[in-house]
């Protein structure tokens, strides 16, 4: 029995010895000094490029922030200077619009002026003032518009800025307004049309 | 990056436009005004007029109301178009020292580009 526990015993160890020998023969079982060494190398090299990896990911994700901040900050500002277009496309199209019903306005009034000065039927007149006074309500479209007649009066000092002269009189003081040819409009502190006047100048 | 205008400097008006969204954008005016009138003047108090403000006093101020100056600008004064024009246009001009011509606005003398500026 013992001779076969010493069968068995010097068996395994006869079995284990041929596996050492035979791992050390083959080199897998029992990793050398040097196999360790190049594993830790390659474990490090792994490391090094794992980490360069992660910066240039963060690189990345760096870069893509401060464009996407770039592009929040570039869509807010074609936001609002979009707002400001057509807020000034708007202001453009009441002032175009404005200009035609001024036309109309300056033909009525003309034609009140002249209809003081003719003769006709008490029919004619009513009919004719009925009309003046119908086309005069294209006036209250202005307001609506948001264009104001411009403030002169005779006398008023001259400025370039509100009003065009279009004649020179030799009397009155000097720069002055003489007479309201045609009124003016404004917008918003816009001028739409200078009111023409003629200007008292003094003589040189 | 700044943006880059175009200037139509025109004989009697100018406009100014820049290019935005490949489509080009008219620039309006402090009056609100999409086209300013090619005039510059000097008024009584020395103030510089420019645009409809030194059109529409014209008439008060002839010979301080420079207009239609792009017509003088790179000629000589013996030129023909400069006499001719010497005699209709109410302000004073001369000859300048390179030959070209000077045009007085105020007690000032400008050479044509000046007054473009």
């Amino acid at each position: 029995m013992a001779k076969n526990t010493n069968d068995k015993t010097t068996k395994g160890r006869s079995a284990k010895g041929e596996s050492q020998i035979s791992g050390l023969q083959s080199g897998k079982s029992q990793p050398t000094r040097d196999e360790m060494q190049r594993r830790i190398s390659k474990l490090e090299e792994e490391i090094k490029s794992l980490a360069l990896t992660i910066d240039e990911v963060e690189d990345e994700k760096q870069a893509i922030r401060e464009q996407l901040l770039k592009a929040l900050a570039d869509y807010d500002n074609l936001s609002k200077s979009i707002d400001t277009r057509i807020d000034m496309r708007l202001q453009q199209l009441r002032v175009d619009l404005g200009k035609d019903v001024i036309n109309v306005m300056d033909d009525v009034r003309m034609a009140e002026n002249v209809l003081q000065n003719i003769e006709l039927t008490s029919a004619g007149r009513a009919w004719a003032e009925g009309v003046v006074a119908t086309l005069k309500k294209l006036g209250d479209a202005l307001a609506k518009l948001g264009l104001e007649v411009i403030p002169v009066k005779k006398g008023d000092k001259f400025d370039a800025s509100m009003h065009e002269a279009i004649g020179v009189v030799n009397e009155g003081a000097d720069n002055t307004i003489h007479e309201i040819i045609q009124q003016g409009y404004k917008s918003n502190d816009n001028i739409v049309r200078p009111a023409k006047v003629l200007v008292n100048k003094a003589n040189k | 990056m700044g943006k880059t205008i175009g200037i139509d400097l025109g004989t009697t008006n100018s406009v100014m436009a820049y290019m935005t969204g490949g489509k080009p954008e008219v620039i309006a005016n402090i009056e609100g005004s999409r086209l300013t009138p090619s005039v510059v003047a000097v008024d009584d108090k020395g103030q510089i007029l420019v645009g409809a403000a030194a059109r529409n006093q014209a008439i008060t101020n002839p010979e301080n109301t420079i207009y239609s100056i792009k017509r003088l600008i790179g000629r000589k004064w013996t030129d023909k178009e400069v006499q001719k024009d010497k005699k209709l246009l109410p302000f004073e001009m001369r000859k300048s020292k390179s030959g070209g011509v000077e045009v007085k606005m105020g007690d000032k003398w400008y050479t044509p580009q000046e007054i473009s500026a």
